[in-house]
């Protein structure tokens, strides 16, 4: 069941991969070509309406995958492990609440947890790839240059923490914020209140 | 918006989940359906060799190695150990007269799977003094981890000296102190530690120390 799970998380992270390169594409293309930009404008109005709820989704995918690893097929979550669900699992809930209440702002929020998460993915899968980064000894139990996982010649559990940073980071910056509602303005309180109503 | 393309608009976003969900589920059907394929593929286990085999220890163990400072073993006298190889043959480390180098690793550590092949090289090329024997600790296998199992691994790497399998709670390695992996501990041809050393050790440093056990062993 194990190697399923992982293959399937492997077969999840190409499918982020994918999409972060045809992101990065499509905003390179855009300046130069017209019918990328006007791909780019129509992948920016869906995401107006669903991106964050895209994001939380990638989020929740991760929050699993990571809970599957360690609560059924028992591996042990090292040191930098840790740190990574630190950064990944609270945007599970903000970002829900982010989209819940369509917050304008809920970017600024997640970005600096995606930021510090990826860039420890980034270290672990370097530290996995070249163990003498960190020390030249293995810790007696549960190090961090251990690699659980190994799919396609470069995928590994940090590697798929890293997609998914990637993935939330690539879908936050591409999602359209026109403008931040300022509660302290009248008009944006009311909208706000508003709102709030209609999750009520 | 009109209201006929904000429902378009919605319509639109309604097929961009569905699409998505359907993509997840298709490739979990890819998944199931590869890792089946690979499962019917697999070789018959060789039931005869075993990756863990009961140890004994007499005397006292030689204390954890510090991460800095001097090692408070050094001049101890080792302790006995007997046990088994994967395949059941009898090895024991006990103050035979012959200096020794005990190379503790396990199957799973990127850096003992470094060192294994650089040592084995090494042997290849100058051989082991006659009065240096070179024994191995098979330890802390876990058949959930890389590289499993430790037999499988060793013959690989054409790894030439005697393995004793450690058991499952680690004794061998306890007993010797070990901090990291992989794990040397020199011992004098009169049974007291020379010195240990924990994680990759350059080669040249290992041909030094070994020569010097040769040397004070004669």
């Amino acid at each position: 069941m194990t190697d399923t799970m992982s293959l399937f998380y492997a077969l999840l992270t190409v499918a982020a991969n994918v999409a972060v390169v045809g992101a990065l594409v499509l905003v390179t293309g855009a300046r130069r070509s017209r019918s990328l930009a006007g791909m780019l404008a129509k992948v920016r109005a869906q995401l107006a309406l669903h991106g964050t709820w895209m994001a939380w989704a990638v989020a929740v995918v991760a929050m699993t995958g990571s809970l599957y690893y360690s609560e059924v097929a028992n591996f042990p979550p090292c040191t930098l492990c840790w740190y990574q669900r630190i950064a990944m699992y609270p945007l599970v809930a903000i970002l829900f609440v982010g989209a819940a209440i369509r917050d304008r702002r809920v970017h600024l929020y997640a970005l600096p947890l995606v930021g510090i998460g990826g860039a420890i993915s980034t270290y672990h899968y370097l530290l996995e790839r070249f163990p003498d980064m960190g020390s030249s000894a293995c810790e007696v139990s549960n190090p961090c240059t251990l690699v659980w996982v190994w799919e396609f010649h470069y995928i590994s559990i940090p590697f798929m923490a890293l997609s998914a940073f990637a993935l939330i980071l690539t879908l936050l910056l591409l999602t359209p914020h026109p403008e931040f509602a300022d509660v302290t303005k009248p008009s944006d309180a009311a909208e706000s209140e508003e709102r709030q109503g209609e999750l009520v | 918006m009109s209201t006929a393309s904000a429902v378009a608009h919605k319509r639109g976003g309604s097929i961009i989940w569905i699409l998505i969900a359907a993509g997840v589920i298709a490739l979990f059907i890819v998944a199931i359906v590869l890792t089946r394929s690979e499962s019917t593929d697999g070789a018959a286990d060789d039931t005869s060799l075993s990756e863990t085999r009961a140890v004994s220890v007499t005397g006292d163990s030689l204390p954890t190695l510090p991460a800095d400072g001097d090692d408070p073993a050094v001049g101890m006298s080792l302790i006995e150990i007997t046990g088994k190889s994967f395949d059941g043959t009898g090895i024991s480390v006990s103050n035979n007269g012959l200096a020794k180098v005990l190379l503790v690793g396990a199957h799973w550590c990127p850096h003992c799977q470094v060192e294994i092949p650089i040592v084995q090289q090494w042997i290849d090329q100058n051989g082991m003094p006659e009065n240096v024997e070179l024994v191995t600790v098979s330890t802390a296998v876990d058949s959930a981890q890389p590289n499993y199992p430790p037999s499988g691994w060793l013959e690989t790497e054409g790894w030439t000296s005697p393995v004793m399998a450690d058991d499952e709670s680690g004794t061998a390695s306890e007993a010797l102190g070990t901090s990291g992996f992989p794990f040397f501990v020199f011992v004098n041809a009169d049974g007291t530690v020379h010195s240990r050393f924990a994680g990759e050790l350059p080669i040249e440093e290992f041909a030094s120390t070994v020569a010097t056990l040769s040397d004070t062993a004669d």
